[in-house]
């Protein structure tokens, strides 16, 4: 049997790997964390790159001061408000990481660029809502902080079963943390390379613009001023009326996916995974629990949340941080929800002392200014 | 799995891996079983469809191979075309038969409804039965001998870089590579690269962005205006183009990097000099197949060359697709294409002598050609001939501009790049003329393609036109 011959006599390539080296390194220097892409970011209209701009802002601050972060997902963006938190904790730079999907996997992604943004504590909202719910990865879960070492806690949690069913999102989040112009890519079309290859049409065509389900950053950008969104929010009535419509079907579809299941293994094992990350680096961690609106537990196994408390417990002891479960907490009423979900106005104050109470549990204290 | 996707990419580099450790025999099976692989990530249901293709064949050469009584070969090489053209009729045609009989009969006022077909179309099943089909044929025929290793001649049906959407290729090519032991070199190697990153280019960037207008104006709810039908018409040209020439170009590179060399499909057809020279530099595979087993056999130029050059191009359209638009689309280039052969003696004498004259009328040739080119598409890409018969109702009835203006930017920005390297190819006479270029220029068309593809590019992994095909 004979082997087909290969030769490595002839000529490398050397303008295509020089370009490919050069191409890396405008990649790096453009939109790398020391490049331009925060300023484009910053003229998104769409901000899809919120996260990443949070945390530069606190990485720039004054040294000495300390840095604190409350990361969580919608609960957080809709639920905290940055400016009471800093009248509470005087002299420290507090971020906000919140953001709808930003679920146990997106919270392990963070813990990379936390440490990275040398954040001295993280008080993180969880709750069964969390830990209970399956994990999805269509569409991909916050590509701007996408992390190859994330994907490998992920696929050491998952499986190879998972890594085929789910492999496109994968590849995507692959192409995501090896290329920030892959990662910002919507963010450049927006800065103007939308001119060069998008065709707009008027109302004799049946539609303006196109849609494109497929790109990575897509759905999930922090687009809304929440404060302000949470007090309009307040207007609804309700219930009953609010579970017959569209917003409530789809919350009551997304309490009712808190279940038992191999995907909870998952979850507790990105978040315990994302605790360590954080602990190594010497980051104060506090876990917060996420309250719910009462009428939610009729939808979902309400026992679950010993399930999430016993977890959390685990964490605390084996891990060094402090939790704060709902009993430790003030206390919430059923007018201090916007919906089954989130906060409204009256909660919006909760909340946010909730979790500024688990920064100072995790070792922060306010400063005295100059 | 498409060309187009990360997914394929992972395939490849991991196929790569193993196949250059295989020594020629293992290599083979290797490549066997990935590109059966390969298929059933699309439907493995239909990859029975496949095999029995290709075992079939394989036994009927084999058969061809083992008698010299021409009554008995006529016999055996009929029930191979009967069996490949009833598969491909059933799954491809026989859902279009139904319907138009049926249409037909309710035009006389009989109500007919033989039988509801729901038959969903095995991908590449026109590609791969046409290649067994000319295997079998060029066998009868006496040109190659059969194939004696059943995965060898598997290996030439199912070979992955081709099996979906060709170049439909030729056994007395291919097969010669399966059994023989294959060189690679880096040479070979990045040569393939740059194919595979030119081909990804046209599709992902030229090709998926100038679908966007494209499927805007054809669409049946549209109201474009006639400039508007002609600008979508170009760039469904330019769109189908660098689609298919650019899946091409990939599964040319992708053989290349295990050293496998494919024919050549496409020879810049945009720039001839008239319809029937279209057609010997598009989807030449296609094209030189329907020359050697259909015009040729019909008579080819000895007897009725204008009947059997009209009834080639018909069946040319008709392969494309299962619908009256398509045999319309045959029909026109083949009543073009005989029209300009009836004329071409006219031609030759408008034809200027001079230098200047002759290239400049080279030029108008080649801008007259791409306007009759241009003309078909409507009845190709259009979903009824009603909404073709809308669109050129509105190309030649409403000049107004519309938003054609609006559109010339990314027109421009999308096709430029395709005509800057095709002016090249062309002057050159030389379809990778890239590794001549001064080493910067190089770095800068290379960086410049990534750069293009990751910024640019469509990222869903739209599929390629002719896998409908």
């Amino acid at each position: 049997m004979r082997p087909s011959s290969t030769s490595s006599s002839s000529r490398w390539p050397w303008a295509a790997l020089l370009a490919a080296a050069l191409l890396l390194a405008a990649d790096a220097a453009v939109l790398g964390p020391w490049g331009a892409w925060a300023w484009l970011a910053a003229r998104d209209p769409e901000q899809r790159a919120l996260a990443r701009l949070e945390l530069q802002r606190v990485r720039q601050a004054p040294r000495g001061e300390p840095r604190a972060f409350v990361v969580g997902t919608s609960r957080v963006q809709e639920g905290f408000d940055p400016e009471l938190a800093s009248r509470e904790l005087p002299g420290i730079a507090i971020g906000k990481l919140g953001q709808p999907r930003f679920e146990p996997f997106v919270i392990r992604q963070l813990a990379d660029d936390l440490v990275a943004a040398r954040a001295d504590a993280v008080a993180i909202l969880l709750s069964e809502f969390d830990t209970h719910r399956p994990l999805r990865l269509e569409p991909v879960p916050d590509p701007g902080t996408a992390s190859l070492g994330a994907l490998a806690d992920l696929l050491r949690a998952t499986g190879p079963a998972f890594a085929v069913a789910q492999r496109t999102a994968l590849y995507r989040l692959v192409a995501c943390s090896a290329l920030d112009a892959y990662r910002y890519r919507p963010i450049l079309t927006t800065a103007g390379l939308a001119k060069l290859r998008e065709f707009h049409f008027d109302e004799r065509f049946g539609r303006s613009e196109r849609g494109d389900p497929f790109r990575p950053i897509a759905m999930w950008g922090g687009t809304r001023h929440v404060v302000p969104e949470a007090a309009r929010r307040s207007t609804f009535d309700l219930f009953p009326p609010w579970i017959g419509s569209f917003m409530g079907r789809m919350q009551a579809g997304t309490i009712g996916e808190i279940s038992r299941g191999p995907h909870v293994a998952v979850q507790e094992a990105l978040i315990r995974r994302a605790v360590e990350v954080l602990r190594a680096a010497g980051v104060r961690v506090a876990i917060v629990e996420g309250p719910l609106h009462p009428a939610s537990a009729d939808l979902h196994e309400s026992e679950l949340r010993g399930e999430f408390l016993a977890f959390a417990r685990s964490l605390q002891d084996d891990l060094g941080i402090a939790f704060l479960p709902l009993d430790a907490l003030e206390p919430y009423a059923e007018s201090d929800f916007a919906d089954l979900v989130h906060v409204g106005p009256e909660g919006i104050p909760k909340l946010t002392r909730s979790l500024v109470a688990g920064l100072r549990a995790a070792g922060i204290s306010p400063r005295p200014g100059p | 799995m498409v060309f187009n996707s990360l997914a394929f990419f992972v395939f490849l580099a991991i196929c790569l891996a193993v196949y250059r450790i295989l020594p020629h025999r293992a290599q083979n099976l290797f490549l066997l079983a990935a590109s059966y692989f390969f298929y059933g990530a699309w439907d493995w249901r239909f990859l029975g469809l496949l095999l029995f293709s290709t075992v079939f064949d394989w036994t009927i050469a084999l058969q061809l191979g083992a008698t010299q009584d021409p009554r008995r070969r006529r016999w055996v090489v009929g029930a191979s075309i009967v069996t490949s053209l009833s598969l491909l009729g059933y799954f491809k045609y026989a859902g279009f038969f139904a319907d138009s009989l049926s249409r037909l009969m309710s035009q006389v006022g009989v109500s007919l409804r033989p039988f509801e077909l729901d038959v969903v179309l095995p991908v590449g099943i026109s590609f791969y039965t046409f290649q067994t089909m000319s295997y079998v044929i060029d066998v009868y025929r006496g040109r190659i001998a059969p194939a004696r290793n059943l995965f060898d001649f598997a290996l030439y049906v199912a070979f992955f870089p081709q099996l979906v959407a060709g170049p439909i290729g030729r056994a007395g090519e291919i097969l010669p590579q399966v059994t023989a032991p294959r060189t690679q070199t880096l040479e070979k190697f990045w040569t393939g690269a740059w194919l595979i990153l030119w081909g990804l280019f046209k599709k992902v960037v030229i090709g998926d962005n100038l679908a966007w207008l494209v499927d805007g104006v054809y669409s049946d709810a549209a109201h474009p205006t006639g400039l508007e039908v002609l600008m979508a018409s170009w760039a469904f040209g330019i769109q189908a183009y660098c689609d298919f020439s650019g899946y091409s170009d990939i599964a040319r590179g992708t053989a290349r990097l295990f050293g496998f060399e494919l024919m050549v499909n496409f020879r810049l057809p945009y720039f001839t000099t008239n319809v029937g020279a279209f057609w010997t530099h598009w989807h030449i595979s296609l094209s030189s197949w329907l020359r050697d087993y259909v015009y040729i056999p019909l008579g080819g130029n000895r007897r009725r060359q204008y009947r059997n050059l009209f009834l080639t191009m018909v069946l040319c359209g008709l392969w494309h697709g299962a619908g009256l638009t398509f045999v319309l689309f045959g029909a026109y280039h083949g009543f073009v294409v005989a029209l300009h052969r009836r004329f071409a003696w006219v031609f030759e004498r408008l034809t200027p002598s001079g230098t200047f004259a002759r290239r400049a009328w080279t030029l108008l040739s080649v801008a007259v050609s791409f306007q009759v080119i241009t003309l078909g598409w409507p009845l190709f890409r259009a979903s009824s001939i009603s909404r073709s018969g809308e669109l050129f109702r509105a190309l030649f009835t409403d000049p107004t501009p519309g938003l054609v203006r609006e559109w010339c930017l990314p027109f421009a920005v999308l096709c430029l790049p395709l005509l800057a390297i095709q002016l090249v190819q062309w002057w050159t006479d030389d379809l990778e003329p890239v590794a001549r270029f001064p080493f910067p220029l190089r770095v800068v068309l290379y960086g410049a393609l990534a750069a293009g593809i990751v910024l640019l590019g469509e990222d869903g992994g739209a599929p390629f036109i002719y896998f409908q095909f």
